[in-house]
């Protein structure tokens, strides 16, 4: 809504007729002390219906600007000779007139509409699948669930203001940012003068932030220019005082240093044209670019791949009978992929975090400390602290002992039986007990909000073998005996009823050994068809 | 005119792998009968379509039951089987429920309580057990 008001109200609050006028003076002075320094001596001539009047006001509440290039390029234009400038008059007061409309918040406010609009599509979604909940489904042998398209609207909503969002910091922080560095390099280097230089404060909710203004006087082609643009992140602000103050100090009135000027447009120059430790800014968008195109990703061709696989049931699957049980993924494989998870997702998190401990601490260093913003950021630095001891964990865990698990048979009728041996293959450290479990668990996936949840809970358990004999520990075998009444395995899309021998090895000092080897139960066979 | 009706042989408990007769009645025109589970519970419903016959406006039908899932009652996931009596525009004219089990009743999965021995620990000091 507040991006739709920008949108509608950056059409100029009445300013709508469109008339020639003459700009017989356009002067640009500067008041140093006040947060907008650059001023604008204004005077035009136009005509409405007959009438003559003269107007000095260069857009709707206007009072200055921070930025004098932008006034002297408006400048140049205005000057440039061209017949029929144009400026606004207010459709109820002819005397009322502005040079410019500020045609920038059209697109601020579409930035926001668009933005906002995210949110309200998974606000639609939520409401939607409350509703569909609500209403029973009169065909219940229907195999396409409404939640499936409620999911893929939630989920277009939620990662698309992420795509949005990366897009938008990419396209106006980004790639403007890198057009201008690549362009500076060729702009020619000029002796200039400072005018004067101040250390702008701009306060905002999230706390202070600073920013040098250097005001400076150069020659070029014979015609002389200023400019307060000191570097390619234009008017761009942050904090930490004292880096500001030291280049304000040395920027001194009258000291003579060397400006960057476009030669094709002489009013562009700037003092500093690397990027520095700035460039980093370019990844900025990254994080959200990955999360939104990641997850819209997800949502509309790796979840239609998963579709593809239908639910399977275990008395349907008579050829998958198999001698061995091996786990998906081998154990130190599966140990590796934990490591990077926790390394990655403990980087992304501190990585964020550290955006804000950096303003937290420059604000403490220029002796304002924002109180607020660290009691805020205290639970999230302490979940980046438990993630780092998560990932020395992981990387602890590689370092236990490695078993092997293998299964006389893998699919099992009620009253079959099967041998299950096990064998220390590497790793290091001396367990204390093993111990293998037979159990049948339920699963269940469902949706709420936007993400998938899980449920797990067990219908059976049985203690197959537990040992703290140190050569059996290393080496030794037990018989399962499947239950008569067991349900067979039941693999569904969201629900799931199976069964798993769990091996556990306790080991001091260490994350303990826990594999999961799934079991095949088939139904009787007097049942098949 | 009486309403659509199906009538299931027996007292609609089946074994697993067992032939699904009955009659349809009361139907206005063409449309197919569907043997079909769905899963109730925690999990995000799913339906799976065993068998399914083109049938009249009223008439016999024989469907086959697969050897599972079985007719299941779970703490998070159960199972139920139906019948669906659908006109050739998709509209259900008539359903029912039935039960596939080797017992002929619902199996309950009795919710077990993990034993401490089960339980993962993350870190593990050399004297705890």
């Amino acid at each position: 809504m507040v991006g739709l008001w920008i949108f509608v109200a950056g059409f100029g609050g009445g300013y709508e007729e469109k008339v020639p006028c003459r700009v017989s003076q356009f002067e640009i002075y500067s008041e140093p002390d006040e947060d907008e320094p650059f001023r604008v001596k204004l005077a035009f001539d136009y005509r409405v219906e007959g009438r003559s009047f003269k107007g000095s006001q260069l857009s709707p509440g206007f009072t200055g600007s921070s930025q004098f290039e932008k006034l002297a390029k408006l400048r140049k234009k205005v000057f440039r000779g061209e017949e029929g400038f144009m400026c606004f008059v207010h459709a109820e007061d002819p005397s009322d007139a502005v040079l410019l409309k500020s045609e920038s918040s059209h697109l601020i406010g579409l930035l926001f509409a668009a933005f906002g609009g995210g949110f309200v599509v998974i606000g639609l979604g939520l409401i939607l699948t409350a509703i569909r909940k609500g209403r029973k489904s009169k065909v219940r042998s229907s195999t396409a669930p409404e939640e499936e398209k409620m999911g893929g609207l939630l989920g277009c909503g939620f990662f698309g203001v992420f795509a949005a969002a990366g897009v938008a910091i990419f396209g106006v922080l980004v790639v403007p940012t890198a057009v201008k560095y690549m362009a500076a390099k060729s702009w020619v280097e000029t002796p200039a003068q400072v005018i004067w230089s101040r250390v702008r404060q701009h306060y905002s909710s999230d706390g202070t932030t600073y920013r040098a203004d250097v005001f400076y006087e150069y020659q070029f082609e014979g015609q002389r220019h200023r400019s307060n643009s000191y570097s390619l992140l234009g008017k761009s602000s942050s904090s930490g005082r004292s880096g500001k103050a030291k280049i304000v100090e040395s920027y001194a009135a009258g000291t003579p240093v060397t400006c960057y000027v476009n030669p094709s447009d002489p009013v562009e120059a700037l003092i500093e044209r690397r990027l520095g430790w700035w460039s980093l800014m370019g990844l900025f968008p990254v994080p959200f670019a990955a999360v939104g195109f990641g997850g819209l990703y997800y949502t509309f061709f790796a979840k239609g791949k998963k579709k593809e696989r239908s639910s399977s049931v275990a008395g349907k699957a008579r050829t998958r009978e198999r001698v061995t049980r091996k786990p998906p993924l081998s154990p130190l494989r599966k140990r590796g992929i934990w490591v990077m998870g926790a390394f990655v997702f403990a980087a992304f998190w501190n990585g964020i975090v550290s955006v804000f401990l950096w303003q937290l601490w420059g604000s403490w260093k220029s002796g304002s400390i924002d109180w607020f913003l660290g009691v805020f950021m205290i639970p999230f630095v302490l979940i980046g602290i438990g993630l780092i001891l998560h990932f020395f964990y992981r990387v602890a865990a590689v370092f236990s002992p490695v078993y092997q698990v293998d299964f006389d048979r893998g699919s099992l009728r009620p009253g079959d039986s099967t041998m299950i041996s096990w064998q220390r293959v590497g790793g290091s450290g001396s367990p204390r007990k093993v111990s293998l479990r037979f159990i049948g668990r339920e699963k269940a996936e469902y949706r709420r909000g936007t993400s998938t949840a899980m449920a797990t809970e067990l219908f059976h358990e049985e203690l197959l073998s537990v040992t703290s004999d140190r050569l059996v520990m290393s080496g030794g075998n037990c018989r399962l005996v499947l239950p008569y009444g067991a349900v067979p395995t039941f693999r569904g899309r969201y629900s799931k009823l199976q069964w798993w021998v769990i091996l556990k090895v306790e080991v001091p000092l260490r994350p303990d050994v826990y594999e999961e080897y799934e079991v095949d139960v088939l139904p009787p066979k007097e049942f098949d068809s | 005119m009486s309403e659509p009706l199906i009538q299931v042989e027996g007292d609609g408990t089946f074994l697993p792998g067992e032939r699904v007769r009955g009659e349809l009645s009361g139907g206005s025109a063409a449309g197919e009968i569907r043997l079909f589970w769905i899963t109730k519970g925690r999990g995000t419903q799913e339906v799976g379509v065993e068998d399914q016959e083109a049938v009249g406006a009223a008439g016999y039908f024989e469907l086959s039951l697969p050897p599972a899932p079985y007719t299941t009652s779970g703490t998070l996931v159960s199972i139920e089987w139906g019948l669906e009596w659908l006109d050739a525009s998709g509209e259900v004219l008539s359903a029912c429920e039935i039960i596939v089990s080797p017992t002929r009743q619902v199996i309950q999965l009795e919710r077990v309580e993990p034993e401490v021995g089960t339980k993962r620990r993350f870190f593990r000091f050399a004297g705890s057990s």
